[in-house]
């Protein structure tokens, strides 16, 4: 029977950045992936916004938040096989948060709070902001809160890079279901995936949306459900002379611009129902262009290129959930990021790598354990959107 | 009154056989048998005689009961006055002595005394010979009733037979399975809402490597919408096989149907030539638009044009879009997405889309067959609100984005970033 040092389950960014780094930190052993899905149709990373940036409340999250960017910044060169770079395609234009009258007070607050645990945001006002985003119409704008050194990747690029780097690294992929899993004395002894049994003491569940499936057949809970996210690429009405930063209208409606003179267009319902819904509205650009060109009238005549749909991973305190659970030693959680997961992926690799060689993370993630749920301290970052 | 009361049901369990029957001979029949069976003790109904209507006259088909024995087509001709009567009045009671009556003719048939319907627009008579005590009103009220119950139910067999020839008119249009070209699959389905109606699809073979695909709503149901489709799928085939101007065939195809006499109907149509190779071509006349699923999503095919019908003067462009391995196009018309669920919620075309990608890897013909059934589900069964037509073309494989082997994405360039 093969052996495994570490089984990763989910072979997306979070999978790959966590068998990238267990290689990059001279983990001993052998790092196996099961990746159900080898065209990743279905794969959050692949179907993502892209946005990547630093400006959340917590220091856990800010800290994480920070070394994720400093890594995309360097990724294309990081992750470069046999001389050829990755296309992971950073662009650090920043992110900007729009706050209007009703959420002035609640930004205000939450840019304090960032300032304090070191984020790299500015309070920017109308002229600023204008200049940042020449055309928009800021009339109903009080301020702005400014990330510059935020921006978006292609999440097809950076998955493609994290995977083929892995791979050069000698990580083996598994092409399949993680079908069942073998625990003794309440300890990871084993899994069955893709028709292979595989020995291993360390499972880590990187399955993202279906991590919640994975708690399942470990015999616990994994509190994370799949909740559908809209996206719409929609082509300029002219050549447009800028590049946008991420802009996030205070009405939930943000956008960046994307390769071929367009821009990607999504906008968080909270009313979407739970579940594996693919289903995109191919005409979701009606219902978001009266918010597009109220904020940047020249934005009228916006036309659909297409529609998709991704699901988030979401935990009831829209964070993520880190570290070895605590009913089943051997189970390492690295999922649940609830939208943020492929900006959370580089330092989420760092960090687990650090916990599987049992070396102490760059940051304290305690605050992320599974455990939050069964005492009931939720953990509460204001700048979670 | 318990005489008439009991008459009364008898009448009712007689329509109930008449309308159980399933074409205009066993119609005629049953009306029959059931007068004579139901009516026999109250009204002393004891046989009857059907005749048919002829060149000039009417003929002596057959006979039911208990009446004398007699050659079948004996002729009665229209100037007879019993038939006259009968064919003025609708029903008619008569004996002997009434005026005109033939009394060596009646004798011969033992009709002394007989009450007569005409029905089926006079195509049929029924003569009965009735005892001589029966009371007239009982009789003709009775019989009045019985015919208007035959009548209703003779058109009633018309309009169904009438319909159901449509309906195979229009089926006999539609592809009966789904086509290849290369790696390009094409498979339709449709589920009328009514016994015919107004979608259809078609798949026209152009070359070995070109296949025409089609898909259009007429505006209403039932045959004249039925009847309009046929004029798109005829002048469509006409114009597409004998050249290949798109835009000039549906531009065509408009003058008809704006021209056409029943004017205030329009038509939507979707049509395309999809080429071995993945290129698909298009015009777009006011059908809802297609959608592509691609590596990156999915994508309309919108409209290039109006539809067909109101204005002589249209005008339409051509579309284009790569069809790359991996990818499909499902064409559909309203009735796919305007389905209403419990509490009114319209399946929508996130639905359709989501119930797409569940599937994608099936069959074309297969994919066709289960969105409808999956609209059908959710509307609750039944008979659909509207017409439902899906058309799914496929290209090939879908190759995994990141290759097993290797190290490039291959679904997806970083144009299209998500």
């Amino acid at each position: 029977m093969a052996s495994a040092g570490v089984v990763i389950v989910g072979g997306g960014v979070i999978g790959c950045s966590i068998a990238y780094h267990l290689r990059r930190a001279g983990f001993p052993d052998s790092v196996v992936i099961v990746e159900r899905d080898p065209s990743y149709r279905r794969a959050s990373s692949r179907l993502a916004f892209g946005g990547i940036r630093q400006q959340y409340a917590t220091e856990v999250n800010a800290r994480m938040a920070q070394r994720s960017v400093e890594f995309y910044r360097r990724f294309d060169e990081e992750m470069a096989v046999d001389g050829r770079s990755a296309n992971g395609r950073f662009r650090p234009r920043g992110y900007l948060f729009l706050a209007d009258s009703e959420n002035a007070e609640s930004f205000s607050r939450r840019f304090e709070k960032m300032r304090s645990v070191g984020v790299a945001v500015e309070k920017v006002a109308r002229d600023r902001m204008l200049r940042l985003v020449p055309g928009m119409n800021v009339s109903d704008i009080e301020f702005g809160l400014f990330g510059p050194q935020d921006g978006y990747g292609d999440p097809i690029g950076v998955l493609a890079g994290f995977r083929a780097k892995t791979e050069s690294l000698g990580v083996e992929f598994v092409a399949g279901d993680l079908e069942s899993v073998d625990v003794r004395a309440d300890r990871i002894a084993g899994v069955r995936a893709g028709g292979r049994t595989i020995a291993t003491e360390r499972l880590v569940c990187a399955a993202g949306a279906f991590s919640r499936r994975v708690g399942e057949l470990v015999g616990v809970s994994i509190p994370v459900s799949p909740v559908r996210q809209q996206l719409v690429r929609a082509a300029l009405p002219r050549p447009w002379p800028f590049e946008f930063p991420v802009v996030i209208d205070p009405t939930g409606v943000h956008w960046r611009s994307a390769e071929g003179n367009a821009i990607v267009i999504a906008k968080t319902e909270t009313t979407e129902p739970e579940g594996e819904n693919f289903g995109s509205d191919p005409d979701r650009l009606a219902a978001l262009q009266p918010v597009l060109t109220h904020r940047v009238p020249g934005l009228f005549g916006l036309e659909t290129v297409s529609t998709w749909a991704g699901l988030y991973e979401m935990t009831a305190d829209h964070n993520g959930l880190l570290g070895e659970h605590p009913e089943r030693p051997g189970l390492f959680l690295a999922c649940g990021f609830s939208g943020h997961g492929l900006m959370m992926a580089p330092a989420t690799g760092e960090i687990l790598a650090s916990m599987l060689m049992d070396r102490e993370p760059f940051v304290d993630v305690s605050a992320l354990s599974v455990d939050r749920f069964r005492s009931g301290r939720l953990f509460q970052d204001e700048a979670m959107i | 009154m318990e005489t008439r009361k009991s008459l009364f049901r008898k009448v009712e369990r007689a329509i109930e056989a008449i309308e159980r029957s399933p074409d205009v001979a066993s119609t005629i029949t049953q009306t029959a048998s059931a007068v004579i069976e139901n009516f026999r003790e109250d009204l002393g109904v004891r046989g009857g005689r059907l005749y048919e209507r002829r060149d000039g006259g009417y003929e002596l088909t057959r006979t039911f009961g208990d009446v004398r024995s007699v050659d079948l087509g004996l002729f009665v001709p229209d100037a007879y006055p019993p038939v006259q009567r009968v064919i003025d009045e609708g029903v008619v009671v008569m004996d002997l002595t009434a005026p005109g009556v033939d009394q060596e003719f009646e004798k011969r048939l033992d009709a002394d005394r007989f009450a007569a319907i005409a029905v089926g627009d006079d195509e049929y008579i029924l003569a009965f010979t009735v005892d001589p005590t029966a009371p007239d009103d009982d009789l003709m009220s009775s019989l009045g009733i019985m015919r208007l119950a035959v009548d209703q139910k003779l058109r009633q067999n018309r309009f169904v037979s009438a319909l159901n020839e449509a309906r195979q008119i229009q089926m006999s249009i539609l592809p009966k399975r789904s086509v290849r070209r290369g790696a390009i699959e094409v498979a339709g389905y449709t589920a009328p809402a009514e016994i015919v109606g107004g979608d259809y699809f078609d798949f026209i073979p152009l070359s070995d490597r070109i296949l025409g695909v089609a898909i259009a709503d007429a505006s209403g149901h039932g045959l004249p919408a039925a009847l309009q489709v046929r004029d798109v799928y005829t002048g469509l085939r006409m114009g597409v096989e004998r050249d290949f101007k798109i835009v000039r065939t549906v531009e065509r195809l408009n003058r008809i149907i704006n021209q056409s006499r029943m004017t205030t109907r329009f038509v939507s149509l979707f049509y395309g030539e999809v080429e071995e190779e993945g290129n698909f071509m298009y015009v777009n006349a006011g059908h809802p638009p297609p959608l592509h699923f691609h590596s990156r999503g999915v994508t309309m095919l919108k409209q290039t044009g109006m539809v067909l019908g109101p204005s002589s003067t249209a005008t339409y462009s051509r579309g284009f879009r790569l069809l790359e391995r991996g990818d499909a196009l499902l064409m559909y018309t309203d009735g796919m997405f305007e389905a209403h669920g419990d509490g009114g919620n319209e399946y929508g075309l996130s639905r359709l889309t989501d119930a797409f990608l569940e599937i994608r890897d099936k069959p074309a013909d297969e994919i066709a067959r289960r969105l409808i059934e999956q609209v059908q589900a959710f509307a609750g069964g039944g008979e659909p609100e509207d017409d439902q037509t899906v058309v799914v073309i496929k290209r090939g494989e879908d190759p995994p984005v990141v290759p097993v082997e290797g190290n490039r994405l291959t679904g997806g360039s970083p144009r299209q970033t998500g």
